[in-house]
């Protein structure tokens, strides 16, 4: 275990090894906590918001509960077989109303993630494309090359049995706890205070890949190959004298970036990024195929129970075109707010 | 030459085999108003344009206020600036208007002008804010600063890129043929405020067609023919008893 | 603090793992070597997984091909339709073929196919009556018609476009020749229409290839499903990286030949022959 015991050339060299992992390790740890601290600040910012809303949308409820029961009286009056389609759907006690809104919460948790990720992922993979370097523009090129031509479902499978694979590979080589012991990283994270990690990297015989995971390496990767395209096409879209006006002025590289092609970049990208982002809703789907439970897999264990495949898958159908509907409209205004000044009045 | 705002020497540049610009060299004192005449293809504009960096001079001088752009060799012997910073602080002093405007589109034509003077120059937004407008009244379109360019005619868009160049105060004004772009019935906007400019003593250098411009403003007026000065000298001596035949045939043919 | 410790307790211990000398390097000799060893047992594995399964594999891309030819050619031909409805000056009939495509364009193939598949199965006792229950029983024909729906709803958009990017004054021209609308239509509108947006139909087939994976799903045995299914049997992952490689051929090649295809139908796009 000490790593002095190790051979004397090994011990230099597994030290800075092992001080290079503890250190990845820490860094991960960091990314983490600042994350959680971002959330937890954004929760504070917005927990105004949040009251009022909670509070709106319980009088709204109340309000449209009671119309909606009254709604529901006449219906079971007039036609008393529909009130069976209604139950079905309801919040309450056998009514499978709560697992479709838990499975679309999943969904779009999923895209929103998937789209961020997957943005900045397009964003360099841009970079890179129009990069002056050959090894650049190859990587770039391979990847988009690659991605774009595999079915998504097969990209998804792809991730989630190579991930699962590598790493349950590289575990039974045993190369993980010799690396550990030969770097001594059990001693080095105790002393930086993450001792617990040393199981979990060290001594852990076992993977789970779990499909959210998954998932959101699949579609960020899709995601990212796609936009990657659409962001260098719009990079190339802006007008290559209004670069070099602000070039001629005295501005920087990095000013030039940031003021003036960025700013316009969003303008010619948003048509095809709104695109990609409601082909991204509908590939959310797919990972239900890895047991994930979004909105597709909710309905078919409804489905499952009920036997009213029709009904259920109907009303799968109609919540994805709400929110393909919503998200029309949504870019739309975006388009039209980003190129603010750019149509003739 | 003794506080020369702006001296060029030798300038050589090449597109792969074809010598565009073969040793040019020019020197400006405060006031002066050059006019670089010359058919298409004599390399005018890209003498302008090697002159802010726009296009990097093979080898040559280039010294603005006294300063010289330092350049060095890349790896692959191509003359490179030696100092990008330089580069910029020197492009800053250098006003450049272009031919097709190049107004930065999600932009006001207010933001247009002060973009600049706030980033570069560092100042207050309303300093700038009130400099731009004194700036754009001058070239009469204070009231359209929150118009966007789209929502500009030709010439009063190259109205407003005139006055972003002179809101960072330049040393000397490069107008690479700033009327070719324009309808005939919009060209006399833009001359009339860049003949205003050279009352006030503003360092000019104009690569234009506009010979009744060089003629009349102008207090000297160049010729290039393929990469090369051809003629030189006050526009009362190169318009009425030109030394060179081709600099006879070229005017007599835009006249 | 000693770190086994803090170990759970049904983890291996750090000193039950067998190295012989804990030390980086001999760690990093054992596991090349082990990589070696695998390099050379890989290739005998990976001869004997393919000419186990290897015809599974064709066969699947066959069915894949298959399916996606049918669907093409009877979405194509519906696209017209939806395409001139879409277009039409009768209210609902516009109506009608933007909620079709909108529908089909807005919620997720797999969706569609749950639809078509198990949903009928709910209206068993029509589709008996109608004598169309041995289709819709079968999860072949449920996914060529959800394909065939699907790609016939993107087409028609495509094709939309085609016709609306023709310039106004060609069809004024046939107009002025005295043209009936049906022959405008046929001779003048659908081939500039088809050529305008041959570019953009090249793209629907490749997402037509890559989305007829989903057939799977429903237990189809295209490249997709085959995969799955050789890949429950051996338990090989590089399966699916065969599976990739074929499925990237396959687009590959259709993208060239549909540049070929573009240049062939545009012969005013060409430098004129010389005499």
């Amino acid at each position: 275990m000490d790593p002095v015991a190790a051979a004397p050339l090994s011990a230099g060299f597994g030290d800075i090894v092992g001080w290079l992992l503890a250190a990845v390790i820490a860094l991960v740890h960091g990314i983490v906590l600042l994350a959680g601290a971002l959330w937890w600040l954004l929760g504070l910012l917005f927990w105004p918001v949040g009251q009022v809303l909670g509070f709106a949308v319980d009088i709204l409820g109340a309000v449209f509960g009671w119309i909606g029961t009254v709604i529901y009286d006449v219906i079971a009056d007039v036609a008393p077989g529909a009130t069976f389609y209604i139950d079905l759907i309801s919040f309450g006690k056998g009514g499978w109303g709560d697992d479709l809104w838990v499975g679309l919460q999943l969904t779009l948790k999923l895209a929103v993630v998937s789209l961020s990720i997957g943005l900045s992922i397009g964003l360099l993979g841009a970079g890179a494309k129009l990069a002056p370097s050959r090894a650049l523009n190859f990587i770039g090129n391979a990847y988009t090359t690659l991605i774009r031509g595999l079915p998504e479902l097969l990209t998804l499978m792809l991730i989630y049995y190579g991930l699962l694979f590598g790493l349950q590979g590289l575990l039974s080589t045993g190369f993980l706890p010799m690396v550990c012991d030969g770097a001594g990283l059990a001693d080095k994270l105790a002393l930086i205070g993450l001792g617990e990690d040393t199981a979990r990297i060290c001594v852990s015989t076992t993977v789970e890949i779990d499909g959210f995971t998954a998932g959101v390496v699949a579609l960020s990767l899709v995601f990212g190959a796609f936009s990657t395209e659409v962001l260098r096409g719009a990079i190339l879209a802006v007008p290559k004298g209004q670069l070099e006006a602000a070039r001629a002025i005295g501005m920087s590289r990095r000013l030039t970036i940031r003021r003036i092609l960025l700013p316009q970049v969003w303008r010619y990208a948003l048509p095809g990024l709104g695109n990609l982002w409601l082909i991204m809703i509908k590939d959310t789907s797919l990972v239900s195929v890895i047991a994930l439970d979004e909105l597709m897999r909710k309905t078919s264990i409804a489905v499952g129970v009920t036997k009213q495949p029709f009904f259920f898958y109907g009303m799968a159908c109609l919540v994805y075109l709400a929110i393909t509907g919503v998200s029309m409209i949504a870019t739309t205004r975006i388009e039209r707010w980003a190129s603010r000044g750019v149509r003739r009045i | 030459m003794d506080g020369a705002t702006l001296t060029v020497d030798k300038v050589h540049k090449r597109f792969g085999n074809l010598e565009v610009l073969k040793g040019i060299s020019l020197s400006a004192v405060k006031g002066d108003v050059i006019s670089l005449i010359g058919a298409s293809g004599s390399g005018k504009s890209t003498f302008l344009r090697c002159i802010n960096l726009l296009e990097t001079p093979d080898s040559g001088d280039i010294r603005v206020e006294g300063e010289l752009i330092r350049m060095k060799r890349d790896k692959t012997g191509n003359s490179v600036p030696a100092d990008n910073r330089q580069v910029d602080r020197i492009r800053s002093k250098l006003g450049m208007v272009f031919q097709s405007f190049n107004l930065w589109s999600h932009m006001t034509v207010l933001q247009n002008v002060i973009e600049a003077p706030i980033h570069v120059l560092g100042k207050s937004r309303a300093e700038a804010t009130a400099e731009a407008e004194a700036l754009l009244q001058r070239v009469g379109l204070a009231e359209r600063r929150h118009y966007y360019p789209a929502h500009l005619s030709g010439g009063q868009q190259q109205r407003v890129a005139i006055a972003r160049a002179l809101a960072m105060n330049p040393a000397v004004m490069l107008f690479d043929e700033p009327t070719s772009a324009l309808d005939p019935e919009l060209v006399g906007e833009v001359l009339a405020v860049m003949r205003s400019l050279a009352d006030e003593g503003r360092t000019m250098l104009v690569v234009t067609h506009e010979m009744a411009f060089a003629r009349d403003v102008s207090s000297r007026v160049m010729f290039l023919h393929q990469g090369k000065v051809e003629e030189e000298g006050p526009p009362s001596q190169v318009f009425t008893s030109p030394a060179s035949e081709r600099c006879r045939q070229f005017l007599a043919k835009h006249l | 603090m000693d770190p086994t410790n803090t170990l759970p307790p049904d983890s291996v211990p750090l000193d039950a793992v067998p190295v012989a000398d804990p030390s980086f390097f001999d760690g990093l000799v054992l596991f090349l070597q082990s990589v070696a060893g695998w390099i050379a047992t890989a290739f005998d594995g990976q001869v004997e997984l393919l000419g186990k399964y290897g015809w599974r594999l064709l066969a699947g891309l066959g069915t894949t091909l298959e399916m996606v030819g049918i669907s093409l050619a009877i979405g194509g031909l519906l696209a017209i339709p939806v395409a001139l409805a879409r277009l039409s000056r009768i209210g609902p009939i516009r109506a009608l073929a933007v909620s079709y495509i909108f529908f089909f364009r807005g919620t997720p193939l797999l969706a569609q196919i749950f639809l078509i598949y198990y949903g009928s199965g709910q209206f068993r006792p029509f589709f008996e009556s109608a004598g169309l229950w041995p289709i819709f029983r079968e999860a072949y024909w449920c996914t060529l018609i959800a394909f065939s729906l699907n790609t016939a709803a993107y087409t028609g958009e495509i094709l939309r476009g085609g016709i609306e990017a023709i310039p106004p004054g060609e069809i004024e021209a046939a107009r002025a020749l005295g043209m009936s609308r049906w022959l405008m239509l046929r001779r003048v509108i659908l081939p500039g229409a088809y050529r305008i947006a041959l570019p953009a139909y090249g793209n629907e087939i490749i997402l037509m290839i890559k989305g007829s994976a989903i057939a799977m799903v429903v237990t189809i045995l295209d490249l997709m499903g085959q995969t799955k299914l050789i890949y429950a049997r051996s338990f090989s992952f590089e399966i699916y990286l065969y599976a990739a490689a074929i499925y990237l051929m396959v687009t590959f090649i259709l993208t060239r030949a549909w540049a070929r295809l573009e240049a062939w139908m545009n012969p005013q796009r060409r430098p004129p022959r010389a005499a």
